[in-house]
């Protein structure tokens, strides 16, 4: 696992006081162990309230996890907890009651700290959008528990064909739809979903992003093959890399590919399929330069539950 | 695809499922496995053996189940002959939650069987460690998969036929080259016209031949001026990620919100159009002074009624930008169920095209007659409401002022109607044109081999292959035959006469082969020598060679084209062939292998590429296929069928299947299955009553036509004369995997149950395989 001294713009979260940080405390729920790694490391922290997001996917390891953050809720916040039901296939579910709940504070004397760690890429960033949007960006914490491994082989993918590929709403780019079509595909362990995604967008130009250092030393490789079809196609000087965690260096290096596809001369379409971190780090390049590209989305037909992440591993504060 | 034969006791059928489950979605293998046969009663032991024989895998599934199972014995029996005749791998699988050692002393002499491979697949232990293994090991002994021969294709700097896409041509010089123009009626009139064909068809390079860039490059001409083309084209790609999407909840809030879709659409039609406009002048193409940009500016403004005073073209762009963010954060907060505000332009039809008018008259750089063409790529990727829109600018389009030319897949309209609930009818307010050709009418074919041939007639001529012409390149098929005496294959004609008479006489038993007058023997010969040629062969491959082949196998899609002859150029060049200076062609062996492979590789992307359905179309294809092939091994007087009729199609509107996504079932329409299906050029509505791309006609009988390149892979004939009726009942219970309705239609293809209703001489389809 990444250590504190490396060259990060984050912190772990043993470094961090987050006493006067928050007033809320968000958080979702997950058949993923790590959705409680946030909430089991700011003990000695109190909140005014909790909100937990529930997608209504059913689930049994969701449930009993569920369980077990009420319980740690309870004992974290004086006033208690929300429930809002959303849905990972339609995250806007729900938006509407957490935007309502937002405008009982004040934007200037509350601080909203938030485990992204569980909730769906697409909903992460509908759910910082929202709240950069009320006014609450400046005191808001991000926080982001890695896993402790990941339960998949190098021939088994995460998830399983395609059900739709669509912008994320608000995330659509003004750009004039003569440029050519450059697609940046965030590579994570979904091989097919890249391939697929890349075939139906018939771009003219692709650049694949792998997350570097990997969480892990031993996992070293794996991004690069789960999707070897689709570099074996595009080539290998369409590959990059962007840091996994650090979304300040995800940012910076977007940066850099804007001077090379500038956004006057091709149309960008992101696609974020690589780590949640990654997907902030493209929030905060968005923020600084709305509707220059677009953001979509693949949803897949089926996740393979059985190999998603296990255990809990470092807590980072991300923002 | 290597295929996997599973052998099990039913009473393990869970944990299979899930095993079968996690390797059919990820991998390229085909799973052999039939639950019914294990039920008393419903045993076919000749499908059986038959499925043990085809499949390069034997996959026992071991357990104190297995070890009880008589029939599992059967199977493995089967198996250990195939493997000393023909090289069938076994690997056995131990079944989670048994124990090792139990089961092992209950295996006896099978324990000696499988021993060699017992510690592969060991699910007792570690689930995914067993998938892990079993799946690499299956991986040692396989060829390359289609895919990743594919891929080597694609990426293979030497191979002039790699360049399948109209977005791999960054330089127009190069596109140009390469482009060959089809011989399109509408095409360059000012009248609206809709370009309708399957991915790989061309729309795109036709789009983009109407570019201003191109149109200059071609003339060798400096400017837009010195051309003598009215339209100036301005290419606008609907693709994913260009729109605002917006749920079916906002879509029925749409009467007050419908404004908001026409002022992003017209807003982002003329953000495109000034793009076009100011990088043709900076490429010098045309010449916009400063006056004129000042008047633009004035224009652009008023038209659109932007907010501030804009001073130049930078600002205008801005401008326009900025009101297009606003719609999309309106749109997005609305969706998030808030109240946002915001004050719509309130743009109409008729700004817009006052708007193009005052442009047009402005710039000196265009004549009296010149027009704009608004090249309307990826129409099936607009809303139902942005399609309205569209389809009122071509409505009410004027000749002198703009015109629409639109590409859109089949299907790919949700309506026909405008703004105003008007229906805009083809011949009246558009034509049409089909870029899949028919191959089924002969003047279609004609035109697609023409056009195919020129197309690769470019691309040898600019990759500076001695031989340009893609016939002499590829060796033929039947010139083989002719020059040998016998096909490919190694069937000598003799042979293949033999059983057209054989079939003749069975068919028409009262009446014998030698009987009948020689043109009508000549007639029959005819048409059923490539059946005859099928039912002889058997389950060995029949061999495509040549560029009439390619042309049926590409089903009249130009790219399937450019990719077999791209395989098959592959193929000659790991044999170490030099096709480019001319010294060797490509040979009948090397488009097989080419054939084979892209059969496959089409197939199995059905279920990963395909939106929400591809799984179950993709099932539905192999049955079809299986039903199919059938008929082509035993149907006395129709074996080349790879059509199928629906009767009362519509009766698919009310029949569903429930499909999980994400966890969550829903119910999908036949009909919104089928139109996906021939929206991604799988199947083709073909001919019959009612065939339009309009999906919303209503038909009594409707016809598909099996996408021709799945032909190898399903072992079937790609020339499609016959077709096979299905009911949409029977449909239904297909794709509900209802394994009793598929035997009963493979049974129904058989002789002993066909009541040959119509002779020989009436049959329906177009003499498919001839010139």
């Amino acid at each position: 696992m990444m250590q504190k001294n490396e060259n990060l713009n984050i912190h772990l979260i043993n470094d961090f006081n987050l006493k006067k940080r928050g007033n809320i405390l968000i958080t979702s729920s997950s058949f993923e162990e790590r959705c409680l790694g946030s909430l089991n490391k700011i003990d000695g922290n109190e909140f005014q309230k909790a909100i937990i997001f529930t997608y209504e996917e059913p689930s049994e390891d969701r449930d009993k996890n569920l369980k077990k953050q009420k319980q740690k809720l309870n004992s974290l916040t004086q006033n208690g907890f929300e429930e809002i039901f959303t849905s990972s296939k339609n995250p806007l579910k729900g938006l509407d009651e957490f935007a309502q709940y937002l405008k009982n504070y004040s934007p200037k004397s509350t601080a909203l700290t938030i485990d992204i760690s569980t909730f769906t890429k697409r909903h992460m960033l509908l759910l910082v959008k929202t709240i950069e949007e009320h006014g609450f960006w400046e005191n808001t914490t991000i926080l982001y528990t890695e896993p402790l491994d990941y339960i998949t082989n190098l021939f088994l993918p995460l998830s399983m064909g395609i059900s739709s590929i669509s912008t994320i709403p608000g995330f659509v780019s003004n750009t004039p739809s003569n440029l050519p079509l450059f697609l940046l595909i965030f590579l994570g362990y979904e091989g097919d979903r890249a391939y697929s995604l890349h075939s139906k967008m018939s771009p003219n130009t692709t650049k694949l992003i792998i997350p570097d250092p990997p969480y892990r030393e031993e996992w070293r490789g794996r991004t690069k093959k789960m999707n070897k079809h689709l570099i074996k196609i595009l080539g290998e000087n369409k590959l990059d890399t962007a840091h996994s965690l650090d979304p300040y260096q995800v940012k910076k290096k977007l940066y850099e590919l804007e001077k090379e596809h500038n956004f006057d001369k091709e149309k960008w379409v992101l696609s974020p399929l690589g780590t949640k971190p990654q997907t902030f780090g493209i929030y905060l390049f968005w923020r600084e330069n709305k509707h220059s590209f677009s953001i979509v989305y693949a949803s897949p037909l089926k996740h393979n539950v059985r190999f998603y992440s296990t255990g809990i591993g470092n807590t980072w504060v991300l923002k | 695809m290597p295929s996997v034969f599973i052998c099990y006791s039913h009473k393990d059928e869970e944990f299979v499922d899930e095993v079968t489950h996690c390797i059919e979605f990820d991998t390229d293998l085909t799973i052999n496995i039939d639950k019914e046969i294990l039920r008393p009663g419903k045993s076919t032991p000749k499908e059986i053996f038959g499925k043990i024989r085809e499949s390069e895998f034997f996959v026992p599934v071991l357990s104190l189940n297995w070890v009880e199972s008589n029939w599992c014995h059967e199977e493995a029996e089967s198996a250990v002959i195939e493997k000393i005749e023909k090289n069938t791998e076994i690997i056995p699988i131990l079944k989670k939650d048994e124990n090792f050692e139990e089961v092992m002393e209950e295996m006896e002499e099978w324990e000696e069987v499988f021993f060699e491979k017992l510690w592969v697949a060991r699910f007792d232990e570690n689930f995914n460690t067993a998938l892990n293994n079993f799946i690499k090991e299956i991986g040692k002994k396989c060829d390359k998969t289609p895919k990743q021969i594919y891929s080597e294709m694609e990426s293979s700097e030497d191979n002039p036929f790699r360049w399948v896409r109209a977005e791999q041509f960054h330089d127009p010089r190069k596109f140009r080259k390469y482009y060959a123009e089809p011989e399109l009626q509408h095409l360059k009139n000012s009248r609206p016209l809709f370009l309708v064909g399957g991915r790989g068809a061309g729309k795109t390079m036709i789009l983009k031949s109407l570019d201003p860039s191109f149109a200059i490059s071609k003339e060798h001409a400096e400017s837009w001026g010195q051309i003598n083309l009215p339209i100036f084209g301005i290419y606008f790609k609907a693709s994913r990620g260009s729109f605002s999407p917006v749920s079916k909840k906002f879509l029925d809030e749409i009467s007050s919100n419908r404004q908001i879709f026409i002022d992003e659409l017209l807003l982002r039609l003329s953000r495109t159009l000034l793009e076009i406009l100011w990088d043709a002048n900076k490429k010098d193409c045309i010449q916009i002074s400063k006056s004129e940009e000042k008047e633009i500016c004035r224009i652009f403004s008023s038209s659109l009624r932007l907010p501030s005073d804009v001073k130049n073209i930078d600002n205008l762009k801005n401008c326009i930008s900025e009101e297009i963010s606003k719609i999309t954060d309106y749109v997005s907060s609305k969706e998030r169920g808030e109240n946002p505000s915001y004050l719509v332009n309130s743009l109409e039809i008729d700004r817009f095209k006052k708007l193009c008018k005052k442009i047009l008259d402005e710039l000196s750089s265009f004549s009296d007659k010149s027009y704009f063409c608004f090249l309307i790529d990826e129409y099936e990727n607009l809303t139902e409401i942005q399609q309205e829109i569209l389809n009122t600018l071509i409505k009410f389009h004027e000749g002198g002022i703009y015109t629409f030319k639109v590409a859109s897949k089949p299907e790919g309209n949700e309506t026909l109607l405008t703004l105003e609930q008007e229906e805009i009818e083809e011949g009246e307010d558009f034509d049409q044109i089909s870029l899949d050709f028919n191959l089924n009418d002969k003047i279609s074919r004609r035109e697609y081999k023409q056009y195919v041939f020129r197309i690769s007639e470019n691309i040898l001529s600019s990759e500076n292959f001695e031989y340009t012409d893609i016939t002499e390149i590829l060796e033929d098929r039947e010139e083989y035959r002719e020059k040998n005496g016998e096909t490919p294959e190694g069937l000598s004609l003799k042979e293949i006469d033999e059983e057209i008479k054989e079939i003749y006489n069975n068919r028409i038993p009262d009446k014998k082969w030698c009987e009948i007058a020689t043109e009508k023997r000549e007639e029959t010969k005819d048409k059923m020598w490539f059946g005859a040629k099928f039912r002889l062969l058997g389950n060995k491959r029949c061999r495509y060679g040549g560029f009439d082949d390619f042309i049926v196998l590409s089903s009249g899609i130009v790219r399937r084209f450019v990719e077999l002859c791209g395989l098959a150029y592959h193929f000659s060049i790991k044999n170490n062939k030099n096709i480019k200076d001319g010294e060797d062609d490509i040979t009948i062996q090397e488009q097989t292998e080419a054939a084979y492979q892209l059969s496959k590789l089409r197939l199995s992307l059905i279920k990963k590429n395909v939106e929400l359905y591809g799984p179950y179309i993709f099932d539905f294809v192999n049955d079809i296929g299986d039903i199919i092939h059938e008929k082509l091994m035993t149907h006395r007087s129709e074996p080349d069928s790879s059509r199928f009729k629906i009767r009362d199609p519509n009766k698919l509107k009310g029949m569903g299947i429930e499909i999980s996504e994400n966890g969550n079932q829903k119910e999908i329409p036949l009909n919104e299955i089928f139109s996906s299906a021939v929206t991604h050029s799988i199947f083709k509505r073909y001919g019959g009553k009612g065939s339009s791309w309009n999906k919303n006609v209503a038909t009594t009988t409707q016809e598909y036509i099996l996408n021709r390149i799945y032909a190898p892979a399903l072992k079937i004939s790609p020339w499609a004369r016959w077709y096979i009726m299905i009911e949409p009942k029977k449909i239904l219970n297909l794709l509900k995997k209802k394994e009793k309705t598929k035997r009963e239609l493979i049974k129904k293809v058989r002789p002993s149950d066909v009541r040959d209703e119509e002779p020989l001489e009436a049959f329906t389809g177009v003499d498919d395989a001839k010139e």
